[in-house]
């Protein structure tokens, strides 16, 4: 949780007060929804484009507290921007030995005299790899720019990968029996 | 206490030494997977598996058959390498890895 978080955590938790507290006050009777006088009426200009007024002050509370929760809302939705990639890979038989991974170009620089090494990264993708592969074919690989997705989806369409080697016939000489080791569910240690 | 509090400066410094020295400590690997005929096999899994380490985040060989594996920590005993058609193994074998290793081609 970085100090961003934190800002709009409390920004919608000032506003949640506000909302409640308002309630509170209206049911012990501490504020009133009487109407008040057009002299005493609340008004809310901003740049001669929006115009509020009300005659019932109390109502503020509400709507600064309304106000706050919605900022908050809005301002904790995620920057970056999700796609989604659809396609097809038609001759294959078995899906779950297909493997599609996603790569974003690496950011190469070089140091400045000296060896000092000051880099400013921006973490926008606006390119990404699409490398597709399957046990014994030629791998499909594509470089995709996000501009070219519409609505968020980008499609790779339907593809065929080319078959260049046969599956090997199982040897039992080839797998060395060893007791102890890692389920194959438990990689990513390094 | 002024030695009991040295005795502690000096177990820190030794454990940050230590520490550090054996997280410098890292290999690679590198081979490449062919066929019988000496074609190379794209698409095959390939993990590094050792008892303690644990198992590597897995390398898909490319077209060239290759595959490839980065800061490997290095250790004693042998690693092992395993390499998948899809989910079925068809490959196990001892490797010890003691530096920047590139092995030969494994021929299955």
């Amino acid at each position: 949780m970085d100090t961003f978080d934190i800002v709009v955590i409390l920004g919608a938790l000032c506003g949640l007060l506000m909302v409640i507290g308002g309630m509170v006050l209206l049911y012990k009777g501490v504020i009133t929804l009487n109407q008040a006088s057009k002299q005493e009426a609340a008004s809310l200009e901003f740049k001669k484009m929006l115009k509020i007024t009300t005659h019932y002050p109390a109502l503020g509370l509400f709507i600064i507290g309304l106000a706050f929760v919605i900022i908050a809302v809005v301002f904790s939705k995620s920057t970056q921007n999700q796609f989604e990639i659809t396609g097809r890979i038609t001759n294959i038989e078995d899906p779950d030995s297909l493997k599609v991974v996603i790569t974003v170009p690496a950011w190469e620089g070089t140091a400045n005299v000296g060896g000092e090494i000051n880099a400013a990264v921006f973490p926008r993708i606006d390119r990404f790899n699409v490398w597709i592969t399957y046990p014994g074919y030629r791998d499909f690989k594509k470089l995709i720019k996000t501009k070219e997705s519409k609505l968020g989806v980008i499609t790779i369409g339907e593809q065929q990968l080319q078959k260049v080697v046969e599956k090997p016939l199982p040897d039992p000489n080839n797998i060395m029996r060893v007791e102890g080791l890692p389920p194959i569910s438990a990689h990513g240690a390094f | 206490m002024k030695k009991t509090f040295g005795s502690i400066i000096l177990g820190l410094c030794l454990f940050l030494m230590l520490f550090g020295t054996a997280s410098a400590q890292v290999g690679s690997l590198t081979g490449a997977v062919v066929n019988q005929q000496n074609h190379p096999i794209p698409g095959l899994t390939v993990y590094l598996v050792h008892p303690e380490v644990g198992r590597s985040d897995p390398s898909i060989t490319d077209n060239s058959g290759r595959f490839y594996f980065y800061n490997v920590p290095l250790r004693n005993s042998p690693y092992y390498i395993e390499i998948y058609w899809g989910k079925d193994l068809i490959y196990r074998n001892s490797i010890p890895i003691s530096g920047n290793e590139n092995i030969r081609d494994i021929r299955l």
